[in-house]
């Protein structure tokens, strides 16, 4: 919607190619490990004619500087610099190239350069150009210019220009362009809830009278599933984002466990028809017509790679719980947790490359990570507290889970390389099981 | 607060299931005794037939089963849903419970404690749930009187986040009500 409203100004600037193409900066987010660089976002100046920034109404450019720095801040590689570490005073001097004071930057060991040019717009906020520069080589990474027709897009306009940023730098720019959906307590409710990947836009999407857990996205991040518990029964809950209506159903058997959507878009859950919990794929009217794994004991909480050709679930066939993998293809199943006695809630990553779960160490939970290719398992994060129900990002490079680390449960942002964990503020009130999906 | 409301429930389907309201059936109950003290069961008296009385007892007695199906709770070590010698012992008592007043029938509740992961203890709490149903089964009890259900770890019968509190919530609860 906002989308719609904002005046994207046409490419008046240079929108420059991924750094990584002209070789000169380049942050291999997928590799081993990843370089870090110093960010500063220069306080905003008034575009050349245009008259005083104080012309811009409301708090616009401070907010917009502010909304910008917080963003990259969710951003691992970065370093946010702050005005009292530019030698010389933050002030740039310019917003283009030709009049930037680089060499003070330089100096600071500041990386890449944020400058943002303010004009009046008549009946709106104004009109802002943001421009990314790296300091050494002067050049400009990413120019865009956007028409702010009220002070609630400010938010987005900060969002759009930091995705464009960690695109040129990284070649992926999705967590800016993704939403989390999780579930928040309510006094003795739970209801679902999703917000932007930096807590921004939280709506409530459930208001039911009793228990709403295990949200999941559709891969194309318009639907989603959960399980709902009420007085006497579990339902399936399905919410749609394009017409927000919620469909409730109850389906074969007493217990209904751990929704998640497959490649073709169809609902997988563990149901109890048959003695006990086994994992069955729904069709699109929500019957059951294929049984994905089924065992004596329990198997629940599936996860689907992009290609639809794995499937990770959680069994504890072998007497304790445990993650398996199975190929859908060869029918193939193979345990894939292979340490510790109590291993749960699996998300394997949109490649199909890599599982994170939660793995209890001294009656706490941990993240672990398995690097299907080579088998190699390690932990991801180290408490305090407990960790639970990682969920990937669409980009691959995240991961949030809800984790005790600082009270009662909240969720937090960390990576496949196990950064040190972000707070995503998602409000007052208990906050758990984040599903991530496309914005 | 969910405990309450499932009993005023199960009192208001007992109140409905009866003949009368439970206004009529407390403000009647002295008439009831004086006509059960003449004790010739032949017909009004008192405002109440033989009939209603003995209507009225069995609905006292099956007040009483609830009460007493719902009091006793059975407890899991942790990540097993193995019934304990002392939770047979339990559910045995329960189960002539059950025999004795037929017109009952049971939702058992499979309970967690807090240091599993929710969706792994939603299927514990099924698995306990459906051991306890298996044990009644086997009991005699009829299976179309009873029902599961797991909370996993969502409804803790004690707060805290030690052994003695986590031994309480691994449990089964019980839910009687006449219909």
């Amino acid at each position: 919607m906002i989308r719609k409203i904002l005046l994207l100004l046409a490419f008046m600037l240079t929108t420059a190619a991924p750094v990584s193409a002209a070789g000169v900066l380049n942050i291999d987010i997928y590799g081993p490990g990843q370089s870090r660089v110093n960010l500063f976002v220069a306080e905003a100046l008034a575009k050349d004619g245009a008259g005083p920034l104080g012309a811009i109404p409301g708090n616009a450019p401070a907010e917009l500087q502010q909304r910008i720095h917080a963003n990259c801040a969710f951003l691992p590689f970065f370093n946010m610099l702050t005005g009292k570490d530019i030698v010389g005073g933050p002030n740039p001097g310019g917003y283009v190239a030709q009049s930037i004071d680089f060499n003070k930057f330089q100096l600071s060991r500041n990386d890449v350069l944020v400058t943002a040019a303010w004009a009046p717009r008549p009946g709106g906020v104004g009109e802002v150009e943001l421009r990314a520069y790296e300091v050494y080589t002067k050049r400009l990474i990413v120019g865009k210019g956007y028409g702010v027709a009220s002070s609630q897009q400010i938010p987005e306009v900060a969002a759009r220009f930091c995705a464009d940023l960690m695109e040129a730098l990284t070649g992926q720019g999705d967590f800016f362009r993704s939403n989390i959906a999780f579930v928040k307590k309510e006094g003795q409710r739970k209801q679902i809830y999703m917000a932007t990947a930096q807590g921004l836009n939280l709506q409530k999407i459930t208001n039911l009278d009793g228990i709403a857990v295990s949200p999941a996205w559709s891969h194309d991040g318009q639907k989603l599933a959960f399980v709902f518990l009420d007085k006497r029964y579990h339902n399936l809950g399905i919410w749609d984002r394009q017409t927000r209506t919620l469909q409730k159903k109850r389906l074969p058997g007493n217990t209904l466990i751990a929704p998640s959507f497959t490649k073709s878009g169809n609902v997988a859950i563990s149901l109890d028809m048959r003695g006990n919990p086994d994992i069955y794929e729904l069709n699109s009217e929500l019957k059951v017509v294929r049984t994905l794994e089924e065992n004596w004991g329990i198997d629940i909480s599936p996860d689907f790679d992009r290609s639809g050709e794995k499937m990770v679930f959680v069994s504890n066939r072998l007497g304790n719980p445990h993650v398996f993998l199975k190929n859908l293809v060869t029918g193939e199943t193979k345990r894939i947790s292979l340490t510790g006695k109590y291993n749960t809630g699996p998300s394997i990553s949109p490649d199909g490359t890599q599982v994170v779960f939660a793995q209890m160490v001294n009656g706490k939970h941990k993240l672990f990570l398995v690097d299907l290719p080579s088998g190699r398992e390690r932990q991801l994060t180290f408490g305090p507290g407990s960790d639970e129900d990682p969920t990937w990002s669409p980009d691959g490079y995240f991961i949030a889970f809800a984790s005790s680390r600082s009270g009662p449960s909240q969720i937090y942002l960390t990576t496949k390389h196990g950064d040190e964990p972000i707070l995503i503020p998602t409000g007052p009130g208990e906050a758990s099981s984040p599903a991530w999906g496309k914005l | 607060m969910k405990k309450l409301g499932v009993f005023g429930l199960i009192v208001l389907v007992f109140c409905l299931a009866m003949a009368g309201g439970c206004s009529k059936k407390v403000s009647s109950t002295p008439a009831g005794a004086t006509a059960a003290g003449a004790g010739d069961g032949s017909g009004a008296q008192g405002g109440l037939t033989a009939e209603q009385l003995e209507a009225q007892r069995l609905a006292e007695i099956q007040r009483q089963a609830i009460e007493k199906i719902g009091a006793d709770k059975i407890y899991f070590a942790f990540d097993s849903n193995e019934l304990t010698q002392e939770s047979r012992q339990v559910l045995t008592e329960k189960a002539e419970l059950l025999k004795a007043n037929p017109a009952l029938s049971l939702l058992v509740e499979g309970h967690c404690d807090e240091r599993g992961t929710n969706e792994y203890n939603l299927a514990l709490g099924e698995r306990r749930a459906r051991a306890t149903y298996e044990f009644l089964v086997l009991l005699g009890i009829d299976a179309s009187k009873l029902q599961i259900i797991s909370y996993g770890e969502e409804y803790p019968a004690v707060q805290g986040s030690n052994e003695e509190a986590w031994a309480k919530n691994r449990r089964a609860e019980f839910k009687a009500s006449a219909n």
